[in-house]
């Protein structure tokens, strides 16, 4: 699962309910650690505005894994940006 | 790295956090509150609607300052439409203030700071510190800069998104059926009364309902909570919201002037709250009402009583679960109760049908009640319409 940061309104709904807690809300980005996603699909189900992308019980495509890394590398969220690439496989 | 040494630290400067923050420097702690987003208030996520009879319990003052705008009562509309309105005193004060929530909660962490708390922005936790199994502090960024935060008590007060509680190994996961996702926008150039807050029942918001709160003669809170465990498709909540709104004559011309998301939680209490040197309170504690899915009154109770608590264990030299477990014994006292009996009625309302919800509206419209509670309501549909209530029978018990 993989979040657009360009949709997301950081409001904390995929992260309060991420089973595994795979999920973190920097103040303006919202990442999710894909090593601990278990693709259960709960935090697209719960996404009000339908920022969170990937198929349930599918792992997300590289593809797109690079996407969401770059994706926050490029939100500028004043982090360090580490967990850009802690994001990506 | 910066090493901040405290007695209490307040992870999270919502009205929880900030109440918290108040009662445990009232208590005689060192206090520090830290709050992830450069501004507290902002961004709201919230439908600003609450009511006033907790206030007092909290040392909170009605003030023009957060007051957008004071309602008589609530008008709940039935699927085809049909209305019953409820004033403020057959709801026991239940309704009745639309907030600047941005303004209330600046004005709560003031509260805290008079009383003495030190207050960090842009400040978050990425984890906890433990030492033989009890919370000994967090660890996070302050500005970019490392951080860590060495604390006799935490109260984590970080909202619907918890991590503390997590981090801590407490249970604060949900059901799917125990979550409904959230989306409001605050239309401008809109028909509302602003008389009334409104409440729209049935498949328009499967498990949930559509609000218009309304802030102006002009300017309303439009919003909708849909039960997680009944949506499918992506970003369904904000169709259903955009579907809605472009049906109402009155609504349908309006412009956002924002859009607020979120989440909120409609379980029963949870069964643990504390853990050593750990206390959770208001959302994060899951302590949101599962009817209303308010969360400001009983978040703003929790965190009182989590900040005497602590400033008790400090005096006490005692931050032992044992010690702590008097908050959650306390909370339990003010309000498990409703929660749960909330909790039970919402578990038997999400599987009505439109035409249900049209039948008890339109019983309850005809009947004037005195006094408004879970259990008159039903009282008065049973002897119109016993076979309404029949499934609800468990709820019919006299209080």
């Amino acid at each position: 699962m993989i979040v657009d940061n360009n949709v997301c309104l950081h409001c904390g709904a995929c992260i309060g309910i991420c089973p595994p807690n795979a999920m973190f809300l920097y103040e303006t980005s919202t990442i999710v650690f894909l090593p601990h996603c278990t693709e259960c699909g709960l935090c697209a189900q719960v996404c009000p505005v339908g920022a969170i992308d990937g198929t349930p019980g599918e792992p997300t495509p590289p593809a797109l894994r690079k996407a969401g890394a770059a994706a926050v590398s490029g939100s500028g969220n004043g982090n360090g940006n580490g967990h850009g690439v802690e994001a990506a496989p | 790295m910066r090493t901040i040494e405290t007695d209490v630290l307040v992870v999270g400067a919502g009205p929880a956090g900030s109440m918290a923050a108040k009662y445990a420097a009232l208590g005689g702690a060192r206090t520090l509150l830290i709050e992830k987003r450069q501004e507290i208030g902002s961004p709201v996520r919230c439908g600003e609607g609450v009511s006033r009879s907790w206030m007092e319990e909290c040392g909170v003052k009605p003030d023009p300052r957060w007051i957008a705008n004071q309602v008589e009562g609530a008008r709940i509309y039935a699927p085809n439409g049909a209305c019953m309105i409820v004033n403020e005193k057959q709801a026991g004060n239940e309704v009745g203030i639309v907030l600047e929530r941005d303004q209330f909660d600046k004005a709560l962490a003031e509260q805290a700071i008079k009383a003495g708390a030190d207050v960090l922005l842009k400040t978050y936790a990425s984890n906890i510190t433990r030492s033989n199994g009890t919370v000994t502090g967090i660890t996070g960024k302050t500005l970019g800069e490392d951080l860590e935060v060495k604390a006799k008590v935490v109260i984590g007060a970080d909202g619907f998104e918890s991590q503390v509680g997590r981090w801590a190994g407490l249970h604060t996961g949900l059901k799917t059926r125990d979550v409904d996702a959230t989306l409001q926008y605050r239309l401008a150039n809109i028909d509302c009364d602003r008389r009334y807050c409104d409440f729209y029942l049935g498949s328009i918001a499967p498990g949930g309902y559509i609000w218009v709160f309304p802030k102006g003669e002009d300017v309303a809170n439009v919003g909708i909570g849909v039960q997680l465990s009944q949506l499918q498709g992506k970003a369904d909540t904000r169709s259903l919201l955009d579907r809605w709104i472009a049906r109402q004559p009155g609504l349908a011309k309006g412009k956002p002037l924002d859009i607020v998301a979120g989440a909120v939680s409609t379980c029963k209490p949870l069964p643990k709250t504390v853990t050593g040197g750990l206390m959770l309170v208001g959302d994060a504690a899951r302590l949101i009402d599962p009817i209303t899915g308010g969360g400001i009154a009983n978040g703003c109770i929790s965190g009182k009583l989590a900040g005497e608590v602590a400033a008790q264990a400090l005096q006490a030299g005692d931050v032992s679960p044992q010690f702590l477990h008097k908050y959650e014994r306390a909370w339990r006292a003010r309000m498990e109760k409703t929660l749960l009996r909330n909790w039970m009625a919402k578990e038997k309302l999400v599987k009505l049908s439109d035409d249900v919800f049209n039948r008890i509206i339109a019983t309850l419209a005809e009947v004037n009640l005195p006094h408004l509670t879970t259990y008159t309501l039903l009282k008065a549909v049973q002897e119109k319409h016993p076979e309404l209530v029949k499934e609800l029978a468990e709820l019919l018990t006299e209080p």
